[in-house]
C-alpha cells in the first residue's frame, strides 16, 4: 500500500481510543523518488490537482461491539492534518471509482515511468454533498473495498441500534464558531453546565475589567507619550556625526499648549548590537566605557534639538545595550525601573548572543524593551528560533516592593516575565536573507521572528496567570513588523491568513539594513542582502499605541548594518490612586453576591420566549432583540450554551452578542440577534421546507437553562440552486418550498431567471461604461430588487429615477456573478476537471460532453452574452476574467 | 463513617402538572399558587438522610413540560440515576403523556435508571379523572415506582425522593461525588456493574 506512514501516524494520533484508522490513503503527490508522482506542483494549470490534494481516512468506530464507519477527508496544513469534511459511511453513502482513461491521466504528459501506474477517478456521494479526487488505482481499489465492508457493518448496527453518527459529531471541521472565545470558558451544553465555579469567574473577572475601563475617566485623565525607538548594529565602531538622523526626529508636539509646533520625542529608546567585537568581550563585561560614549554622543544629538533630557535607565550584556532617555520635565513618572540581562551564546550561557530588556512604568502603562542579538548565519534557523524561545521564557525582570508595607504583603510577584506589561517592544537583530525566488521569499517568512513571536504569545500567556489579558488576534492586530513589504511577501501572507492590509499601514518601505561597504551606502556584493534589523511592536489590546513611523537610516556610515528606528504615539493616564481605588471597589463590591452555589441562582425574565424573524431572503441580515432582566437582588452571570453536546451554539445563519456576560440585580441586558443567509445556508435552505427552527439555550451559572425559540421562514430563491433543478421547477423558486426533482415536469432548456438577467444585459446597453461591467459595486439595495424580483412579473424598473438605466444594468452583471459564484456544485462536474486543468489531452470542445444538457445550454448562452459584451468593450480580458474567477474549480 | 452519594434526577411531564412545584416543596418546602411555567432547564440539589450514616444528594433537573422544547428532553435526562414522571391527577390526558415519556425513557435512557410515576394534585380530589388503580396497574406493568402526592399541601412529596433514595445503589464509590455536574465527561454513578434493586410500585 503506497501510503505515507506520516500520514497513518497523524492521522491514529487525531482519533479517539474508540476509533481506528483502518485505511489510509495520502494523495499527496509524491517526491521523485517515489517515482509515482501524480502531479507535479511545477505543471501549468495544476491549482485543482494541489488544492484537492487530501488525505482520505477509512475510520471505524467502535460502541459496545457495534461497528460504526466514517471517510474523514484531511488537508494538509504545514506537517499537520486538518479536517475537511467527514462522511457517515451509513445507507446514503456511495462510492463510484472509475479508471481515468490514459488519455485524461494527469501523468501521461510527464516522464515514461510515470504512466505505468493507473489512476482513478473515486467520486463520494452522501446526502446530496460529494467529494471527488485523484488517486493511484490500488489505492482507489482497496478504498472502495475499505468503505464498502464498513458500509454494511454501519448498517447492520444501526439495524440493531439506533441510527447514529453522533460519534463523528466529534470531528466536525473546524468553523468558526462563536463558542471559541476569548475567555476560554469551559465545555458546556444543555444539561451539562461545566465547570461553573470557574466559568462565572472568568466572565465576572471580564466585566469587572470592562467596568474598570469604562469608568476610567472618572479617575484618570489621558496624556500623549510620543516615543522614538532605535536598534543599530554598530560592528564595534565608535559613534560619529553620522547618526544625527537616527537619533533626532521632530514631530507634532505633544504638548496641546504649542499646537503646530515641531518638538522632539518625549521618550527615546536605543538599542546596540555588536557594541565591541574584541574577544574579552565574549565573556560577561561590565565595563561602562562604551556605555558611557554612546551615551554622550546621543546626548550631543539631542541637545542640537533644543531639548532637554535625561538618561533613566541603561542596561549592558557585552555588545548589547539598551540605553533610555526622557525629557526632564517627565522623568517624574518613571517608576519602577527593572532591567534584566539573559545570555544564550555558547553553553547557554555566554553572553555573545542573548538580549537585554528594560521594564518601567510611565505613568500607569508598563512598557517593556527588549534587544536581542541572535545566532548569526544561514542555516541557523532553528538555533535562532530557539534563542527567541528561550529568551521568551527565561528573561524574567525582578520586581522591587517601593514600600516596606508592599514588601510584607504575602503574595507580591517577585519577578515579571516580558509578557506581563501594557507594551511589549523588542528591537531584534538577526540574519534574515531574502533572495529572488519565490522560495527564498518563504523561506523568509517561515524564518520570520514574527511567527515565532505569535507562537510564544500563545505558548507563554496562560490567561489566568496574566494581570493582563492578551488576546491572540488582536495581538496579531497590532504587531508590526518592519519588513520592507515586496508584492510577493505580501502574496505569502495573505496565504497564511495575515491581514495584509494591517501590515501595509504600519510598514514603511526601506531598503534591506545589511550588509554594506563601511563608511559607504553601497550594498555588499559578496552577501545576500537582509533586513536583518527590525522592531516590533505588541500591545495590549487596551491600550493604544501606534506606530507613526519606521524608516531605516542609510546615511549613517560607520557600520556594516543600517540602524533603524520607529517612532510611536501611546496614551497613558495619570490615575488619582483614591478615586480609582473607591471606583474599583464599588465596581468589586457589586460583584461580591454572585452565585456559587445552586439553589440560590437568580431568575431571569425574558422579554419574549419565542424570537419571530418572519420571513428571511437571500444575503439580507435581519436583526431582532431580547431584552433579559434579572429580577432578583444578586448578580448574576450568563452564558449562551450549544443545545446539543460538541454543537455550536447556534446554527451558522444566526450570530447571538453578546454570548456570556453579568447582569446586574434588577438590571436588564439586550440579547441582540442576527440572521444572515449566506450562500452555503440558501442552498441548504432551499431543499426544504424554508422553515428556520432552533432553540438557543442562555445557562445561568448555578441555575436555570432558559430555552429561547428561534424562528423564521426562509423565501426560496433561484440563487444557491443547481442549474438542473432550477430548469426542473414548474414555477417561480419562490413557490417551490419542499419541491425537489419532478419528473412529470420537462425541463426548460434554461433557467428563466437567469435567462431574464441574460435577456436585460443584451437590451439594455451600457454605452461608453462598459469597462465597468463585472467591475462595479452597486447599492445594496437595487441588487435586493433584482435578486427578489418575481420572474412572473417584469423587472420594477419601468420608471425608476433612483438608479440610471446603466448603472441598473451594470447591477444586472453583478447579479450574474452572483448567480453562478452561488452554484452549488459550480457549472462543471468534477468528472470534467482533467479537461479544464489541461492535464488530460482532449480538445476543449469535448468539455462539453460532460456536462449536463441544462449546462451545455446556460454555458452557450452565457458565453454568446460574453462574446456581446466583448464586441462592445475595448477591455475584453476583463470579462473573460471576471467570469473565470466565479467558476468555483 | 458518614457517606455522601450523588444521584442526578428528571422531572419529566406535561406542561402545568407541577413539576417545579414538587421540586420547590422538596428543596425549599414552599408553594407559590401563581407559578410561571418552565421556560428551560433549573438546576438545583437537596440532601436527604437515609440513615445515620448516609446521606444522598439529588442534582435535579427540572425541566420545561412544553411540547417545543422536548428535543431538548434528552441533553437533560441522559445518563440521569433516576426520573420523576409526573402527571396531573385531574387530567386523564397528563397520564397519557406521561406514558409516552416512560416509553421514550425506557428506549433512549441509561437502562438502569429508576422510573418513579407520580399523580400529583391530590389536593383536587374532587376534580380526580384518573383512578389510583388505573395509574398503580400501569406502573407494575411497566415495574415503575408509583405515588400519589400535592405539591400544595406537601402531602406525599418527602416519600417520593426517599423511596428512590432507597431503591438507588450504593455501591458507587464515594469519588463520585461532584462528577454529576463535570463537563464532557460521562457523569453520572455507573450502575451496570450491580443489576438495580427490583423495581416495584413503592409503599407510599
Amino acid at each position: 500500500m503506497a501510503t505515507s506512514p506520516n500520514a497513518n501516524e497523524i492521522v491514529t494520533r487525531l482519533l479517539r481510543g474508540s476509533e481506528k484508522a483502518t485505511l489510509v490513503i495520502d494523495t499527496r503527490p509524491r517526491t521523485a523518488r517515489d517515482g509515482a508522482s501524480l502531479q507535479t506542483t511545477q505543471e501549468p494549470g495544476s491549482t485543482y490537482i494541489r488544492k484537492t490534494r487530501r488525505v482520505i481516512a477509512v475510520v471505524s468506530h467502535d460502541s459496545n461491539g457495534a461497528l460504526y464507519g466514517g471517510l474523514f477527508i484531511f488537508k494538509w496544513s504545514g506537517d499537520a492534518l486538518v479536517l475537511v469534511d467527514t462522511f457517515a459511511l451509513s445507507a446514503s453513502f456511495e462510492i463510484h471509482v472509475s479508471q481515468v482513461t490514459s488519455s485524461t491521466s494527469p501523468t501521461s504528459t510527464n516522464a515514461p515511468l510515470k504512466s505505468s501506474v493507473a489512476h482513478c477517478l473515486v467520486n463520494i456521494l452522501s446526502d446530496g454533498r460529494e467529494f471527488a479526487f485523484v488517486c493511484q488505482e490500488d489505492q482507489a481499489v482497496a478504498l472502495e473495498r475499505e468503505c464498502r465492508k464498513l458500509q454494511s457493518l454501519t448498517m447492520t448496527s444501526e439495524m440493531r441500534a439506533e441510527s447514529t453518527q453522533s460519534w463523528l459529531a466529534a470531528y466536525s471541521p473546524p468553523i468558526e464558531d462563536q463558542r471559541i472565545d476569548d475567555l476560554a470558558l469551559s465545555t458546556a451544553f444543555a444539561g451539562s453546565p461545566g465547570d461553573e465555579d470557574g466559568d462565572a469567574i472568568l466572565i465576572r473577572d471580564h466585566w469587572i475589567q470592562q467596568q474598570i475601563l469604562a469608568s476610567r475617566d472618572a479617575f484618570s485623565s489621558p496624556h500623549k507619550l510620543r516615543l522614538r525607538v532605535g536598534t543599530f548594529n554598530v560592528n564595534g565602531r565608535l559613534p560619529d556625526a553620522s547618526i544625527k538622523s537616527w537619533v533626532q526626529h521632530m514631530g507634532p508636539s505633544a504638548d496641546r499648549r504649542k499646537p503646530g509646533i515641531l518638538d522632539s520625542p518625549d521618550m527615546l529608546i536605543f538599542g546596540f548590537q555588536e557594541l565591541d567585537l574584541s574577544t574579552s568581550a565574549l565573556i560577561y563585561s561590565t565595563s561602562t566605557l562604551l556605555e558611557d560614549t554612546w551615551t554622550s554622543a546621543i546626548m550631543n544629538c539631542l541637545e542640537d534639538t533644543g531639548g532637554s533630557y535625561v538618561k533613566f535607565a541603561s542596561c549592558q550584556l557585552v555588545g548589547m545595550l539598551i540605553l533610555a532617555f526622557v525629557r526632564k520635565g517627565q522623568r517624574p513618572y518613571i517608576s519602577e525601573i527593572s532591567t534584566t540581562y539573559l545570555g544564550v551564546g555558547i553553553m547557554g550561557l555566554m553572553g555573545n548572543k542573548g538580549g537585554v530588556g528594560l521594564r518601567f512604568r510611565f505613568r500607569n502603562t508598563v512598557i517593556t524593551v527588549v534587544a536581542s542579538h541572535l545566532a548569526a548565519h544561514d542555516g541557523m534557523m532553528q538555533k535562532r528560533n530557539e534563542d527567541h524561545r528561550e529568551i521568551c521564557n527565561r528573561m524574567h525582570f525582578p520586581l522591587r516592593a517601593a514600600t516596606p508595607a508592599e514588601a510584607a504583603e504575602p503574595l507580591r510577584p517577585v519577578s515579571s516575565s516580558i509578557f506581563e506589561s501594557d507594551v511589549l517592544i523588542w528591537m531584534v537583530n538577526c540574519l534574515l536573507y531574502l533572495d529572488n525566488s519565490d522560495r527564498a521569499y518563504l523561506n523568509y517568512r517561515i524564518e520570520l521572528p514574527f511567527e515565532d513571536v505569535m507562537e510564544q504569545i500563545v505558548e507563554s500567556v496562560a490567561p489566568r496567570d496574566l494581570v493582563e489579558l492578551l488576546q491572540f488576534d488582536e495581538v496579531r492586530g497590532v504587531v508590526t513588523f518592519c519588513s520592507p513589504l515586496t508584492t510577493s511577501i505580501a502574496k505569502c501572507l495573505k496565504e497564511t491568513q495575515a491581514s495584509i492590509q494591517l501590515f501595509q499601514r504600519n510598514a514603511d518601505y526601506f531598503p534591506p539594513t545589511y550588509r554594506y561597504l563601511l563608511n559607504g551606502t553601497t550594498i555588499d556584493s559578496k552577501r545576500r542582502p537582509a533586513w536583518t534589523d527590525r522592531i516590533l511592536s505588541l500591545a495590549h489590546p487596551e491600550s493604544s499605541l501606534q506606530q507613526t513611523k519606521y524608516e531605516s537610516h542609510p546615511n549613517t556610515l560607520l557600520s556594516d548594518h543600517k540602524p533603524v528606528s520607529a517612532d510611536f504615539d501611546l496614551e497613558t493616564r495619570s490615575v488619582d490612586p483614591e478615586l480609582q481605588r473607591s471606583s474599583i471597589a464599588t465596581i468589586l463590591s457589586s460583584m461580591s453576591r454572585l452565585p456559587t452555589q445552586a439553589n440560590s441562582a437568580p431568575r431571569l425574565s425574558l422579554s419574549s420566549k419565542v424570537v419571530e424573524f418572519g420571513n428571511l431572503r437571500y444575503l439580507e441580515t435581519s436583526t431582532q432583540f431580547v431584552e433579559i432582566l434579572n429580577k432578583s437582588d444578586r448578580p448574576c452571570a450568563y452564558r449562551i450554551i450549544s443545545p446539543i453536546e460538541g454543537g455550536l451554539i447556534a446554527p451558522h445563519w444566526l450570530k447571538i452578542s453578546p454570548i456570556y456576560g453579568i447582569i446586574a440585580p434588577h438590571q436588564s441586558i439586550t440579547l441582540t440577534l442576527t440572521v444572515f443567509i449566506d450562500t452555503s445556508a440558501a442552498t441548504e435552505l432551499n431543499v426544504g421546507s424554508g422553515e428556520l427552527d432552533t432553540t438557543i439555550v442562555l445557562h445561568v451559572e448555578h441555575g436555570v437553562d432558559y430555552f429561547l425559540a428561534v424562528n423564521g421562514r426562509f423565501l426560496h430563491t433561484c440563487f444557491a440552486r443547481s442549474l438542473e433543478s432550477l430548469a426542473c421547477l414548474p414555477q417561480s423558486a419562490r413557490y417551490t418550498a419542499g419541491f425537489s426533482k419532478a419528473n412529470e415536469t420537462r425541463p426548460s432548456t434554461i433557467p428563466k431567471e437567469l435567462m431574464r438577467v441574460i435577456d436585460w444585459l443584451m437590451s439594455h446597453p451600457i454605452e461608453d461604461r462598459s469597462n465597468e461591467l463585472f467591475a462595479t459595486s452597486s447599492d445594496l439595495e437595487l441588487l435586493s430588487l433584482i435578486r427578489e424580483a418575481n420572474t412572473e412579473d417584469p423587472f420594477p424598473f419601468e420608471d425608476e429615477t433612483r438608479w440610471s438605466s446603466v448603472d441598473i444594468t451594470l447591477a444586472f452583471a453583478e447579479v450574474l456573478v452572483l448567480f453562478f459564484a452561488a452554484l452549488p456544485n459550480g457549472m462543471v462536474p468534477s468528472s470534467a476537471y482533467p479537461i479544464i486543468t489541461g492535464a488530460a489531452e482532449e480538445d476543449d470542445s469535448e468539455l462539453l460532453e460532460h456536462l449536463s444538457p441544462v449546462s451545455v445550454n446556460v454555458w452557450v448562452t452565457l458565453f454568446a452574452f460574453l462574446q456581446f459584451a466583448c464586441l462592445q468593450t475595448s477591455r475584453q480580458e476583463v470579462e473573460a476574467k471576471r467570469i473565470g474567477e466565479c467558476r468555483p474549480l | 463513617m458518614s457517606r455522601q452519594y450523588q444521584f442526578k434526577l428528571v422531572l419529566l411531564g406535561e406542561s402545568a402538572v407541577g413539576k417545579s412545584s414538587l421540586v420547590l416543596r422538596f428543596v425549599k418546602d414552599q408553594f407559590d399558587d401563581y407559578r410561571e411555567s418552565t421556560i428551560g432547564a433549573a438546576f438545583l440539589t437537596q440532601t436527604v438522610q437515609l440513615d445515620d450514616q448516609t446521606t444522598i444528594r439529588f442534582e435535579i433537573w427540572d425541566t420545561a413540560g412544553q411540547e417545543r422544547y422536548k428535543s431538548l428532553a434528552p441533553m437533560y435526562y441522559r445518563n440521569a440515576n433516576c426520573a420523576v414522571v409526573v402527571y396531573d391527577i385531574t387530567q386523564s390526558a397528563s397520564l397519557e403523556k406521561a406514558r409516552s415519556w416512560i416509553r421514550e425513557l425506557q428506549r433512549q435512557a441509561d437502562p438502569s435508571i429508576i422510573i418513579a410515576l407520580c399523580g400529583n394534585k391530590t389536593d383536587l380530589e374532587a376534580r380526580r379523572q384518573v383512578t389510583q388503580e388505573e395509574a398503580k396497574k400501569y406502573a407494575e406493568e411497566e415495574g415503575l415506582m408509583w405515588c400519589e402526592a400535592s405539591a400544595k399541601t406537601g402531602e406525599g412529596v418527602q416519600d417520593i425522593f426517599m423511596a428512590i433514595a432507597k431503591k438507588l445503589p450504593l455501591s458507587a464509590p464515594q469519588s463520585q461525588k461532584g462528577q454529576a455536574r463535570a463537563g464532557g465527561q460521562p457523569r453520572g454513578v455507573d450502575l451496570s456493574s450491580k443489576p438495580a434493586a427490583e423495581q416495584d410500585g413503592c409503599n407510599c
